[in-house]
């Protein structure tokens, strides 16, 4: 690793341990609060607002934790190997890196999560079973699966016509991969946990964080698969086009506009109030 | 719709439950094909023991309301004649296929209805 990549990879650590410390401050935990429920669109009322604030402080630091660890673990490895080659690739691996550790930091703190039921007080329990595709949008369920599969196809394609590939490089898509798996399997999981509710505003709020934490952790495979398309699909054109500042140019463009339309298509669809539509669309008109 | 266990009530957990489920299905609430919570998950949820929402599900199934696929899990069950049988599993099939698709009810429904009537 250069000092570059140094920099990116002190930058993050901060940015996460900043984040970590921030989590046990009562005013910013007070706003992180306020802030999720504006973006699902619930009230929070005085009852609630204690767990709800302790479930987002807890979702918080898990992710805060699990990007320093996961930022740590890929500079190791890459400072084992210095024959790393591509500096996008490294740089891309070290943030990849942090995102799949945010993802499994989140994964454990929702795993962590239990709350003790009054025995006296009566309880409520939804009559169906739930399933991952209530929580998280098609948009980004199917799109996690579009975007690992063409990163795996570029990569295969770049090793087929000869592209020089590295070992970062092959470590990204294969990162990627496993951050979808761990997505489907950790996701199904935590969607077959139990939801102790002593009213439906309770079994509501508790949708709102599962499915946060849900969209927390198929962020890290999106991420790493787009990282793998871009680098993958640089050396690819490189070595098929010779270099050519024209094909350089066209990937870029494509790549800017695929981020654009994603997310626009993220803004308009509110992917973070999808669970209410799907399991509460009384609240959600 | 949600399941709820009343504890000051005189009638036992296991009634209370099993009456909220066929009262359920009757109504229409829970459609048929919908998939239950797991037993585990249930019990959890409405602080009784395992044995006693198993013992409801076990005396849903011997009535007719209720039919456990193994490790599909519990689902409700269809009635009425062979072809009311299979719209209804068209119907759910419909449904989840609207879900997948990140389409709203309503307009599912409308969707539906149109094509009902051309």
């Amino acid at each position: 690793m250069n000092t570059s990549t140094w920099i990116v990879a002190a930058v993050v650590a901060a940015f996460g341990i900043a984040s970590f410390v921030s989590s046990y401050s009562p005013a910013q935990r007070a706003q992180r609060a306020d802030a999720f429920a504006r973006s699902v669109g619930l009230p929070l009322g005085d009852a609630l607002r204690p767990v709800v604030t302790d479930r987002v402080a807890l979702r918080q630091r898990g992710g805060a934790a699990g990007l320093v660890a996961g930022i740590v673990a890929s500079a190791f490895l890459l400072n084992a190997d210095p024959s790393s080659g591509e500096q996008y690739a490294t740089t891309f691996l070290l943030i990849g890196g942090a995102f799949a550790g945010a993802a499994i930091g989140v994964a454990i703190a929702a795993s962590r999560v239990s709350a003790p039921l009054d025995p006296n007080a009566v309880k409520y329990a939804r009559p169906s079973a739930v399933a991952l595709s209530d929580y998280v949008a098609p948009l980004e369920r199917t799109g996690v699966r579009v975007v690992v599969v063409l990163a795996a196809a570029t990569l295969a394609a770049a090793l087929a016509f000869g592209a020089p590939v590295s070992g970062v490089l092959v470590a990204l898509g294969v990162l990627g991969v496993a951050a979808l798996v761990f997505f489907e399997i950790a996701g199904r999981r935590i969607v077959a946990r139990a939801q102790p509710a002593q009213s439906p505003a309770d079994l509501t709020w508790d949708d709102a964080v599962r499915a946060s934490v849900l969209r927390d952790m198929v962020t890290a495979p999106i991420i790493l698969a787009a990282d793998t398309v871009v680098v993958a699909g640089g050396a690819l054109i490189d070595h098929v086009f010779g270099g050519s500042e024209a094909a350089r140019f066209a990937l870029v463009v494509v790549c800017i506009a695929a981020a654009i339309a994603l997310a626009i298509a993220a803004i308009t669809s509110r992917p973070q109030r999808y669970f209410l539509t799907r399991l509460w669309p009384t609240v959600a008109a | 719709m949600k399941f709820v266990l009343d504890e000051s009530s005189p009638v036992d957990k296991n009634v209370q439950l099993h009456t909220q489920i066929q009262d359920a299905v009757r109504d229409g609430t829970l459609a048929a094909g919908t998939k239950l919570p797991t037993v585990r998950a249930l019990a959890t949820e409405l602080g009784v023991a395992p044995y006693t929402v198993a013992r409801v599900y076990r005396q849903l199934e011997d009535l007719g309301v209720l039919e456990t696929h193994g490790r599909n899990g519990t689902i409700v069950s269809t009635f009425g004649d062979d072809s009311q049988q299979q719209a209804q599993l068209a119907a759910r099939a419909y449904a989840d296929r609207i879900h997948a698709l990140g389409v709203s009810a309503d307009e599912g429904l409308a969707l539906a209805k149109a094509a009902l009537h051309s």
